[in-house]
């Protein structure tokens, strides 16, 4: 409990200085991080190779590139980001000054997770730097490696009281939990964002919360099979499933499904080869705990493709299971492994209604030739994001605010929504003392005059 | 589970999509423009019994700023629901990227008693115009404005989609047992604790408007009269029950001793010599809070007024002097017709004796020097801030009105209301074709596939990043 409150205290004691509200030193902390990730590439790309088995140009593209990317985008737009702005004025206000003002909210606690452990981590601490917080950032613990070179890292590289990185697992984040922070963003599971969130409510903490669920992926029947297939293969089975944005399961009528099969099994081919257990480029599962969770769901289920395991090296292949009951284990949680479960709905009302009776999920996809029936799968719908005709990719845009609604989570961020998630809109209006005529109308005594 | 049935028969509404097309939406606040024009006599009659509130003030803010945001949202709910359309990567030009605003599903607002209509009716437009079903729990404290709000309201609304739910903090209670999609509070900071916990059972985004309290610094360079006049209105409004009033003033003793004839001034001015025959003062709204406030009076010495009635819930207006910080009000949001003034030496201490307290939901500075203002600006930290004046920025419906830390989270008037009960989607619709550029992103690596990326996506300071 010392310990926590200790590494808060002087994180609260940095912020209270005020050595980060200066937009010169926010961009030389941000520039530090981008050296960090440029000289410690390799050591990085390492990491996540020991924790998820993630290849050099896979864990690069996924990890390294949007991290920098959000870098440079944040370094070159922090000035008109934080520049205060002007906002309409009435009547009543005209000689006045009126505007926004764009502050820090004081200190911020990161709890990253474990499957995009670089990322998760580095691009709210990027959002948190930039809006001119201190920032306390907790690696998940179960990718032990990249936790234990961010812990490394960060203070060789950045002021060490304003960003402090803690290390543990349950016990030490329920401390930390306990001490009061000015926004807590959790990247995780439902189960964990409601005990953050309650946490939260003691201190009155603004809360970001980026869950999951079962994100759908509907295929109409007019629609490049070939295609759509490629693009749901690949954005299903990188890093063996394990995305909080990844196609969960498929929706499409029955007529299609064993086309889709068919499609999929030949792009695993080309992805991985035909023995995809020896292919450089396919993920493990994480740890045994997920590894016997997910193979679980496979029981009883119809295996139209893959269903090879190997417990020792947490191996299971890319799996497809093809009319799935709506009841089944695997339609009840999400599934964060490489199991594809396909549902099958007569029409577009059908998936619809499937949709809409599950909880809000934090990506849905539809691919359809009918612009109509995309608009009207979204606009009949709610979910965290939409891709059309792909998977994953709105999650590239930093322009998009990247988060979920309902049980998905609640709260956005990525590029200037990072900033603006981390900040404080303070309204400022600045009269004259002046003028004081202006302002009789509104001091008793009234009359219907007044009025 | 009491109201169970409402929430799910709300839910049901929702989702069969009724409340979706802007045409009802507009429908349901020209018709909540209708019940403030028809029930604007009731209203005004049951705010003065329950408040003592003068006429005057309660059509400003129960009825004129409640128009105000009515006709804002009217003027531009067609804008406000239209897709944002977002600069696109290179990668991404032949894409369609855009924000679609969403309703969250049935939204519950919980409204406190001293600006009834108001504090229930500004949320409820932004509900409305962004679509969602809505339940408010208007105070029981506020009995008379309850009344109407329960009886007359829902005859004006649709009844499938709207509802009232009345009661005090039992049925507060199991209201939240429910899943709501969206909570919006306005009260004390122990309750939002409390109605922050039960959402986080659900899940549901919150926005808490709450108070504290709001200090009101005047530097020793100021044209005194003005001062005191805009501060005695921003504390004497509704009796000084409002969230937003000069809590307590910091000024240097020299600054007293000018402004004490000056607020007496100023209050002469505005109630004349007895505030208790003048309409235009309010009254305390219950006995409970009138016993709270009077305790309060104990502290330092009375300035000005002192004098209250218990029998008609009155509190005079009044300026306590001699007060110090460990004084009991100094602990708590007064919420009531009391000016306390804490002497300190200069600007820092001023700036340092705010920073050492909770971060309030308004903050006020007087200077005839911008410079101060900015100084104190600067280096505080607030929901709100107002330089030389009080009140007055809530009046500005494109200013974002909220708390921050204790004084609250979120934020609303204008069209942070439809924002703050939308739910931003980010969508891409992307096109079929041009699979294979799509090809460098697709496994087998190689580091020919590494290099395309590579050069596709170089970053610098200047260029966009194009990934994949």
């Amino acid at each position: 409990m010392e310990r926590m409150q200790q590494i808060v205290g002087r994180a609260r004691a940095a912020f209270n200085s005020g050595r980060s509200r200066p937009l010169e030193f926010r961009i030389q902390q941000l520039k530090a991080l981008e050296r960090m990730v440029q000289e410690k590439e390799k050591e990085i790309l390492a990491a996540l190779k020991a924790d998820l088995n993630k290849n050099g140009p896979n864990a690069y593209s996924h990890e390294i590139l949007g991290v920098l990317g959000e870098l440079a985008l944040t370094m070159e737009k922090l000035p008109s980001w934080a520049a205060p702005q002007p906002v309409k004025k009435n009547l009543l206000t005209m000689r006045d000054e009126a505007y926004i003002n764009y502050e820090p909210l004081g200190v911020v606690l990161v709890i990253g997770a474990w499957n995009y452990p670089f990322v998760l981590v580095m691009q709210p601490l990027i959002g948190a730097i930039a809006a001119g917080n201190a920032v306390v950032v907790k690696p998940s613990e179960v990718s032990e490696n990249t936790a234990r070179l961010v812990a490394e890292l960060l203070p060789q590289y950045l002021d060490k009281d304003l960003y402090t990185v803690v290390t543990g697992g349950v016990p030490e984040t329920t401390e930390l939990l306990t001490q009061r922070f000015d926004h807590i963003l959790y990247t995780g599971n439902t189960a964990v964002g409601k005990i953050v969130m309650a946490a939260a409510a003691k201190h009155l903490t603004p809360v970001t919360l980026e869950l999951g669920g079962k994100s759908p992926c509907y295929i109409d029947t007019d629609c490049d099979l070939a295609v759509a297939c490629r693009r749901i293969t690949w954005g299903k089975y990188m890093n063996c499933g394990q995305t909080c944005i990844a196609p969960d399961y498929i929706l499409c009528h029955p007529s299609i499904q064993g086309k889709v099969v068919e499609n999929i099994k030949e792009t695993l081919k080309e992805f991985y080869g035909e023995d995809v257990k020896s292919s450089p480029d396919y993920e493990r599962i994480v740890n045994q705990r997920h590894f016997k969770r997910v193979k679980s769901l496979l029981e009883g289920q119809k295996i139209a493709l893959g269903g090879e395991s190997d417990e020792a090296s947490c191996f299971i292949a890319p799996t497809i299971l093809t009319d799935v009951s709506p009841e089944s284990k695997v339609m009840e949680e999400e599934i964060f492994g490489p199991v594809l479960p396909i549902v099958t709905v007569k029409s577009v009302e059908e998936a619809i209604e499937f949709i809409n009776l599950r909880e809000k999920p934090l990506a849905l996809y539809v691919f359809s030739n009918n612009k109509q029936l995309i608009r009207r799968v979204i606009s009949e719908t709610s979910s965290g994001g939409v891709t059309g005709n792909d998977v994953i990719m709105h999650f590239f845009l930093s322009t998009l605010p990247f988060g979920g609604v309902g049980n998905s989570g609640m709260g956005a961020y990525h590029g200037k929504h990072s900033f603006e998630t981390f900040s404080h809109r303070r309204s400022c209006l600045i009269k004259d003392l002046k003028m004081e005529s202006t302002n009789k109308m509104r001091y008793p005594p009234a009359s219907q005059k007044k009025v | 589970n009491p109201y169970a049935g409402l929430v799910s028969h709300l839910r049901a509404s929702w989702l069969s999509g009724k409340t979706w097309p802007m045409e009802y939406r507009m429908a349901q606040l020209e018709a909540l423009g209708r019940f403030l024009d028809d029930k604007k006599q009731q209203i005004l009659e049951a705010t003065a019994s329950d408040l003592g509130k003068p006429p005057f003030e309660a059509e400003l803010s129960e009825i004129f700023l409640c128009k105000n945001e009515l006709h804002e949202t009217l003027n531009n709910l067609s804008r406000w629901m239209k897709d944002e359309h977002v600069d696109r990567i290179l990668a991404m030009q032949r894409d369609s990227a855009f924000i679609r605003k969403d309703p969250y599903g049935v939204v519950l607002i919980i409204a406190p008693w001293n600006y009834p209509i108001h504090l229930f009716l500004v949320p409820l437009i932004g509900a409305i115009a962004a679509g969602n079903c809505v339940i408010v729990k208007p105070s029981e404290v506020s009995k008379k404005t309850e009344r109407i709000v329960a009886e007359a309201l829902p005859s004006y609304l649709d009844k499938d989609c709207f509802a009232v739910v009345t009661g005090g903090v039992p049925e507060t209670t199991r209201l939240l047992e429910n899943k709501f999609d969206y909570i919006f509070f306005t009260g004390s900071p122990p309750v939002g604790r409390i109605v922050m916990t039960a959402a986080a059972k659900y899940l549901t985004p919150v926005t808490l408007e709450l108070g504290g309290k709001n200090p009101c610094y005047v530097s020793d360079t100021c044209d005194v009269t003005n001062v005191a006049r805009r501060v005695a209105w921003g504390r004497f409004f509704n009796a000084g029950q409002t969230c937003i009033a000069p809590d307590y003033l910091l000024c240097t003793i020299e600054m007293q001793e000018k402004l004490i004839p000056a607020l007496r001034k100023a209050i002469d001015d505005f109630y004349g010599p007895n505030p208790r025959e003048s309409p235009d003062f309010g009254r305390i709204v219950g006995d409970r809070q009138f016993q709270r406030v009077q305790r309060l009076l104990c502290s330092g010495r009375v300035a000005i007024g002192g004098q209250t009635d218990e029998a008609e819930r009155y509190i005079a207006p009044t300026v306590l002097v001699d007060v110090q910080p460990s004084d009991p009000i100094m602990q708590e949001e007064i919420f009531g017709p009391i000016l306390p003034i804490v002497v300190i030496a200069n600007m820092d201490e001023a700036i340092d004796f705010i920073n050492s307290r909770e971060r309030p939901l308004a903050l006020y500075a007087f200077s005839s020097d911008d410079k101060v203002v900015n100084q104190v600006l600067e280096r505080t930290s607030s929901g709100g801030f107002c330089g030389n004046d009080t009140l007055m920025h809530f009046m500005l419906t494109s200013l974002p009105f909220g708390g921050i830390g204790n004084s609250g989270l979120g934020m609303y008037h204008g069209k942070f209301s439809f924002d703050t009960f939308s739910h931003h989607r980010g969508c891409l619709k992307r096109g079929m074709g041009w699979e294979p550029l799509n090809a460098p992103r697709y496994p087998p690596y190689s580091q020919q596939k590494f290099g395309v990326i590579r050069a596709a996506s170089k970053v610098t300071r200047k260029n966009d990043c194009t990934l994949l």
